[in-house]
């Protein structure tokens, strides 16, 4: 009688650790889903100001000017580098975080267009 | 014996309020947090959908004497013409709004199709085609054509 007395409360505790740490695994997965979840929608949002941005500057291509500049977009300073090819063409990419959000091509026309 | 048991039982007991309450703090921060990124995406669709949807009737637009900017009634309108009918585009009532009407027909703006929600929308010409404020947001939309009225 003693015996069972004591062992009921302690299978439960040994139980409940169990349930513990299968609890802080599948919590530990969540927030980490949730987490990149959060960052995904971040880039998302910051891809299409920039987007937004990159398509009022390609408008007007030969208002643009090769070279590297910064522009704060979403509280994020996100560098754009514009790029020129000698058959005419350019390239408009957007940098985050030194990773590389897109990259847009326009046609600035030949020399003497 | 008896205190031992009791210790144990209250042992168990508190981790068993443990478990619940970081269940129902998960569960909870779970939810708040997918609420807040499901209006996240919701205002951002709010704000890209009509912009994409004035760029893609602009650049189908994009012929000679096809697009013109018209005040009528002190709202700022972008006209888009073709060889029988009108579209007007304009902000009337907290909406973005289309009214698609024959060339000589009169114009009424109050009985526009509202298609998505708008607080300002202003229309103006630039020196590569139309510029226009969407709420807040500008954009530019160049004219390949020149084709303004």
């Amino acid at each position: 009688m003693r015996r069972s007395a004591t062992s009921t409360p302690f299978s439960f505790l040994l139980e409940m650790l169990l349930v513990l740490f299968f609890f802080s695994i599948s919590a530990a997965i969540l927030v980490s889903v949730y987490g990149r979840c959060v960052w995904i929608n971040k880039e998302d949002l910051l891809t299409k100001e920039a987007l937004i941005l990159a398509q009022n500057a390609i408008q007007d291509p030969l208002s643009l000017k090769e070279g590297t500049y910064e522009e704060v977009i979403e509280k994020q300073t996100c560098q754009i580098v514009i790029e020129e090819q000698d058959d005419g063409f350019g390239t408009y990419t957007v940098y985050a975080n030194e990773k590389e959000l897109f990259s847009l091509s326009y046609y600035k026309g030949g020399e003497g267009e | 014996m008896n205190q031992l048991k009791n210790i144990h039982v209250f042992f168990s007991l508190s981790l068993l309020f443990l478990f619940a309450t970081c269940s129902f703090l998960l569960v909870y921060s779970q939810i708040q947090g997918y609420k807040k990124l499901e209006s996240n995406i919701e205002l951002a669709n709010e704000k890209y959908t009509p912009i994409a949807y004035l760029n893609q009737k602009i650049s189908n637009y994009d012929q000679v004497q096809s697009i013109d900017i018209q005040k009528i009634d002190g709202i700022s309108c972008l006209v888009l013409q073709d060889d029988q009918t009108t579209t007007y585009i304009y902000a009337k009532d907290g909406y973005m709004q289309e009214l698609y009407c024959l060339n000589d027909m009169e114009v009424n703006l109050d009985s526009g199709q509202e298609l998505m929600e708008c607080q300002k929308l202003d229309f103006s010409w630039d020196e590569i085609g139309i510029s226009y404020t969407f709420n807040n947001t500008n954009i530019r939309v160049a004219l390949h054509s020149g084709g303004w009225v």
